[in-house]
């Protein structure tokens, strides 16, 4: 892989994700300092995929964007923009509706966008509808669940367990013989390490705030992308879509609201969910004649 | 493996050695007729082939087909320049010989199959370059960008072929493009696959 790749694909997106995660942690050690906002891990996370879209792809997209993967760059700016508004919207129940709601529109757009020449096969009638309820679902429920698990317990563990469902889907994306969207998934984990790692360093830091929605949004979708336009077996990408969901394993009843439990617990499920599903992709490609060939070459 | 063709051809060569033996042979078959006006080609898409030819490593050609190729020759043989080529090939009948590679080949890091089954070539104009050859434009569609390119086009024959195969013309057609011009960039800037593929067609259609 040349030098040139790795910079804008990899170095430049870590770079430019730090520096906002760098701005709110040094800001956040002053005591006389406000209270830190929450737009650092949106920006991280958006920053970076933004940031590596153009490179990975191999040009700028077209407006309007002419395939899936041109629609990425302008679902990338909206689902940044809904994370900052989620961010810094005050919790009340009419904010998270106005949340919910721009979700909704984000995730209409991707399917009558992106989606769009996958949804003429859908069929007809109820079979449609059917495909259409079922990629809406994936696209709002993780976003709607993990943001509430993420407001129970916002700290590194949370962050730590999307990391985990970013390596496992990484890893099924390759398996499935599709490097460009792994590439493309490794822009989310690149933007989630800076936050990992300062959340590490200083406990009682709560960042996250509007992280969720703009991670599950652009998350949701590659995982749409690979499920119908890659070979990719339905099952894996429904508990690809579903593995961010265990962040909100720290809200389950009963459950202990101290770190160490609900980061065993939230990495646990997110490594069962995320697991099975690299063990389904690797078992319908042991299937696949050709075996010998490597996509990397 | 054996073509249906030959098979026919095989079994009419006994039946004319057969039937010369008996004092009998078949009339010998009519001179070929050829269209004076413009007719309407269809692609015979069995006796048609497209291969695309593509450097691998930095250090060899590697080449690989599309097994499923339509579309429809407007050919007007007094005229030729007037003559129109609309092809349309099946991303999904890539065959390279090795199953994985093909389904890598399909997804989106390639031909992206799913989401755009068909590489189109419309033809814009045709300039005649020598007795059998000609310059053909056109716009060549892929990956939903649309992008000119001029190709080589080389008559190779027409003819009635008989009642199996009926009135046919047949053409050689080559071009080379750079796929990064339509957003296939997989392997470019690794150097693992070259930019430009040289597409090579050689088609037969069948008068309607």
């Amino acid at each position: 892989m040349p030098i040139a790749f790795l910079l804008l694909s990899v170095l430049v997106p870590l770079v430019l994700a730090c520096v906002p995660v760098a701005i709110e942690f040094l800001r956040a050690r002053d005591p006389i300092a406000p209270p830190p906002r929450a737009w650092a891990a949106v920006v991280a996370v958006g920053v970076a995929f933004l940031a590596g879209v153009v490179p990975i792809i191999g040009r700028w997209p077209e407006f309007p964007p002419v395939s899936s993967e041109e629609w990425l760059l302008p679902l990338a700016l909206g689902a940044v923009a809904l994370g900052l508004l989620d961010g810094f919207l005050p919790a009340r129940w009419w904010c998270a509706l106005l949340v919910s709601l721009g979700v909704v529109a984000l995730a209409l757009v991707i399917v009558e966008g992106p989606l769009a020449s996958a949804s003429r096969q859908w069929g007809e009638g109820s079979t449609r509808l059917l495909w259409f309820g079922g990629v809406m679902a994936a696209l709002v429920i993780p976003a709607v669940l993990v943001r509430s698990g993420m407001r129970r317990a916002p700290n590194g563990g949370s962050v730590f367990a999307l990391g985990v469902a970013v390596a496992g889907t990484i890893a099924c994306f390759v398996l499935a013989g599709s490097a460009k969207l792994s590439q493309l998934e490794s822009l989310l984990g690149l933007g989630l390490l800076p936050l990992w790692l300062a959340a590490m360093v200083r406990r009682p830091w709560t960042l996250h705030a509007g992280l969720p929605v703009t991670f599950c949004l652009l998350h949701g979708t590659l995982w749409c992308y690979a499920a119908f336009y890659s070979e990719m077996p339905l099952p894996a990408a429904i508990l690809g879509v579903l593995a961010p969901v265990s962040v909100a394993a720290a809200r389950l009843p009963g459950v202990p609201s101290r770190i160490r439990v609900t980061f065993g617990l939230q990495s646990g499920v997110a490594l069962a969910l995320i697991g099975a599903a690299v063990v389904l992709v690797a078992m319908s490609q042991s299937r696949a004649p050709g075996s010998e060939y490597d996509s990397a070459y | 493996m054996k073509c249906f063709a030959c098979s026919i051809i095989g079994v009419a060569s006994v039946v004319a050695i057969g039937a010369a033996v008996v004092g009998f042979a078949p009339a010998p078959a009519a001179p070929a007729e050829k269209v004076s006006a413009a007719s309407t080609f269809e692609v015979d898409t069995v006796h048609s082939a497209v291969v695309f030819k593509i450097q691998h490593a930095g250090v060899s050609n590697f080449y690989g087909t599309f097994a499923k190729t339509t579309g429809t020759v407007n050919w007007d043989s007094d005229k030729p320049e007037g003559s129109s080529i609309t092809i349309a090939i099946d991303a999904e009948s890539i065959s390279s010989g090795n199953a994985k590679r093909d389904q890598h080949l399909r997804n989106p890091d390639f031909f992206n199959a799913k989401e755009f089954p068909q590489i189109t070539f419309k033809s814009t104009g045709m300039k005649k370059t020598g007795e059998k050859t000609f310059e053909l434009s056109g716009d060549l569609t892929m990956l939903g960008k649309t992008k000119p390119v001029t190709a080589t086009l080389v008559w190779t024959g027409e003819k009635d072929a008989g009642a199996q195969f009926g009135y046919r013309l047949g053409f050689d057609a080559t071009f080379t493009i750079k796929r990064s011009d339509f957003g296939m960039t997989y392997g470019v800037a690794q150097g693992s696959l070259g930019d430009e593929v040289t597409i090579m067609a050689g088609l037969a259609a069948v008068r309607k």
